[in-house]
């Protein structure tokens, strides 16, 4: 029996644990070249991860994950430049993830399509700005047609975690 | 899976086709391409010249080729290399960029207004 309470050290080691997976997964990623050459086209892996995190222990836990596998893997991996795009579009899918899931009748699937899309648009409007050039945002079109594709496999993936782990600790 | 999903995943679906179908297919020819560097303007040039344009940036170097009509990054020492792998210059408003470089190159068409059809570029 688990207990539920805010602070029990379950929880604790469930939301480190969901942590250590999203690092991971955006490691894995870019491991795989899935990016055909075109610029902010991923597969979004570590989605899963902040999935898990707002279907079984809420938003804020959400918004943790994802922003600390941000940091993480900035600190890591990346540089200041590249956090900066990654947090943009890590943080926007998210809240938009949130909002999804409590105001729409998405399931877990719709919700991941949203935050595929939001992703890749947080880091098209990134590069928008730094560049001061307008004309990127017909890229939006192609991160659009990417971001629905990658998040559908994600959500269906996460779907099918779900159900395989204990209920939830919210 | 539910019903608002598959609703969403087809609007989304037809709505990135038609935008594909449109920006592949709607706005083609360009007469000329602005390079920007770190959003000032290094150069303006004609596509119909055939030239190779050396672009040095404080993060590095590139170089864009004008070849019979078409426009496209030959070479870049960035890590990733994407501005080459993007390929031609498709019709107006599309753009190679190179965000390590902060390079952003754009066809446009039309006149050039000022900075006009001579390369500028110091």
């Amino acid at each position: 029996m688990q207990p539920h309470n805010r602070k029990s050290a379950y929880r604790v080691a469930y939301f480190g644990m969901l942590t250590a997976a999203a690092f991971l997964l955006g490691y894995v990623e870019s491991l795989i070249p899935f990016s055909l050459g075109i610029y902010g086209v991923k597969l979004g892996l570590a989605n899963l991860a902040v999935l898990i995190a707002l279907y079984r222990m809420g938003g804020r836990e959400a918004v943790m994950v994802s922003l600390l596998r941000v940091l993480l893997t900035g600190f890591t991996f990346g540089n200041l430049s590249m956090m900066l795009y990654s947090f943009a579009g890590g943080m926007l899918s998210c809240i938009v993830m949130i909002l999804a899931q409590r105001y729409t009748r998405l399931s877990i699937t719709g919700v991941s399509i949203l935050g595929g899309i939001f992703h890749n648009i947080g880091q098209l409007f990134v590069a928008v700005f730094v560049l001061q050039s307008v004309s990127l945002l017909f890229y939006g079109i192609v991160l659009l047609a990417a971001g629905t594709f990658t998040g559908l496999v994600i959500g269906l993936v996460a779907d099918q975690v779900l159900r395989h782990l204990p209920e939830s600790m919210k | 899976m539910n019903r608002a999903d598959r609703r969403l995943f087809f609007a989304l679906l037809i709505v990135s086709f038609a935008g594909l179908i449109l920006y592949f297919t709607g706005h083609f020819g360009g007469d000329y391409v602005v390079v920007e560097v770190d959003k000032k303007q290094y150069g303006i040039y004609p596509v119909g010249i055939n030239r190779s344009i050396p672009i040095t940036t404080a993060w590095g170097n590139n170089e864009l080729v004008i070849e019979d009509g078409e426009v496209y990054m030959k070479e870049a020492d960035c890590p990733d290399r994407l501005c080459v792998k993007h390929g031609k210059l498709l019709g107006a408003q599309d753009s190679i960029v190179c965000l390590p470089h902060k390079v952003v190159v754009t066809l446009k068409k039309g006149q050039a207004g000022e900075g006009e059809t001579d390369a500028t570029a110091q």
